[in-house]
């Protein structure tokens, strides 16, 4: 092969092959890369369905522990409370009934209605059955004391555009957060607004000592159950608050 | 491309005033080899472990090649072809890193077309510069033939590196540790 033109071919060629060689290995590379980028689609996705079924899993255990404490309250401490009011009404029957029984009486009528509402507000089923706004407003109701404390209910919405899971979650958030405002915020005016424009979004405003939410460590128990309720149907959660002003919660999906 | 320029341009002017250039193209040769590892190296988060004995080595065999060569005006063809495969090495794995961490089309990534202009100008040209010697010493009208291969793989890499340019200004996509 001393021939110049020959060389030159194969020079040609060789130039060619090299070529050839550098595309198809950046062929390679680019299905390598399609492939890593499917790949972590699937892992991304696989994960997601995963929280997803491990979410519905707490909301059922959570929905099941409270429904069994609801049965356990209505059965057996319910049972307990109306023997003893058929014992005060057996005294109020007696020829001397005594002075108090009366009083015994009333506060045990009260003591199980209480009873009968706490353990139905447990069970989830129980909550589903009614339209969320009615629930809201039964217990802005029953928390509204006039003179003393003002609970009002604002709802521009149809509950059928509610899912099961908002019903619920939403339903307990607002317990939470009602609970905070009267336990701890000592709060004498309480705003609950349920509005579905796009998003369900309800908010729950206090006018009771407030707090700094930098310096609240860990945000309270009370807080924690509110946010990661609202995390276990993918809600998000606002708090709004500082000393002196109230609190506002809002939760929205 | 501005360095390219004004060598091309120099390379043309020493010509026309009967100068030979090949020791001017032996000089760019380096400057271009050692701009385009640093570049590589700027953005390769893992250099290959062999490039840290491979580079120094090039540059011995480049420096001993051009003393051979001086005076003779002959282009340093070893020094070309071990450059161009060391090249094509570093770019390999430029280009391996890039596969496993970018996330997004890799015609988005300004490195995919850098790697791209170098992989394919360099293992093009490799064979053709490492020739020139035996052409010039045997039939030059074959070896200006020659040259316009790698002239149009120039025109090809200069294209490539146009478009790399032009993704500097597109949006860009983060890269993510896998």
């Amino acid at each position: 092969m001393n021939d110049p033109f020959d060389v030159a071919t194969v020079v040609i060629f060789s130039a060619l092959a090299l070529m050839a060689l550098m595309g198809i290995a950046v062929l390679l590379l680019i299905v390598v890369h399609q492939r890593r980028i499917r790949h972590q689609t699937d892992v991304v996705g696989m994960r997601l369905q995963h929280a997803k079924a491990m979410h519905q899993v707490e909301r059922e255990v959570e929905g099941q522990t409270l429904a069994e404490v609801g049965i356990e309250l209505h059965d057996n401490v319910g049972q307990l409370l109306t023997s003893l009011h058929l014992e005060v009404q057996t005294l109020l029957e007696s020829d001397e009934p005594p002075a108090n029984a009366q009083g015994m009486e009333r506060t045990l009528d009260r003591a199980i209605s209480e009873l009968r509402r706490l353990s139905k507000s447990l069970s989830t089923d129980h909550l589903r059955k009614r339209p969320l706004v009615d629930l809201l407003a039964e217990e802005c109701q029953r928390l509204h004391r006039p003179g003393k404390r003002e609970v009002v209910l604002m709802a521009n919405m149809k509950d059928a555009t509610v899912t099961p899971d908002q019903h619920v979650v939403f339903f307990r958030i607002f317990q939470e957060a009602m609970n905070n405002a009267l336990k701890h915020a000592r709060a004498s005016r309480i705003t609950v607004t349920l509005v579905r424009n796009g998003a369900l979004r309800m908010a729950i405003q206090d006018n009771g000592i407030g707090y700094d939410i930098g310096t609240l460590k860990g945000g309270g128990q009370g807080l924690t159950n509110i946010r990661r309720r609202a995390t276990l149907i993918g809600a998000t959660c606002t708090l709004l608050s500082e000393p002196g002003t109230g609190t506002t919660v809002i939760v929205s999906q | 491309m501005v360095l390219a320029t004004i060598v091309e341009i120099a390379g043309t002017i020493m010509t026309r005033r009967g100068h030979n250039n090949v020791m001017l193209y032996n000089l760019y040769w380096l400057v271009e080899f050692v701009l385009l590892v640093y570049i590589a190296r700027s953005i390769i988060a893992k250099p290959p472990v062999w490039s840290a004995i491979a580079i120094p080595a090039f540059l011995l065999l480049w420096a001993s090649e051009f003393v051979l060569v001086w005076g003779r005006y002959q282009l340093v063809i070893y020094s070309v072809m071990v450059g161009a495969f060391l090249l094509v090495g570093i770019y390999l794995a430029l280009l391996w890193e890039l596969v496993n961490t970018w996330v997004g089309p890799l015609h988005r990534s300004t490195t995919f077309w850098l790697c791209l202009a170098v992989l394919l100008y360099f293992g093009g040209a490799a064979p053709v510069l490492g020739s020139v010697n035996y052409f010039i010493g045997t039939d030059a009208r074959l070896a200006q033939q020659l040259f316009w291969v790698v002239r149009g793989l120039c025109v090809l890499k200069f294209l490539l590196m146009a478009v790399m340019f032009s993704r500097m200004t597109a949006p860009t996509q983060p890269t993510t540790s896998p």
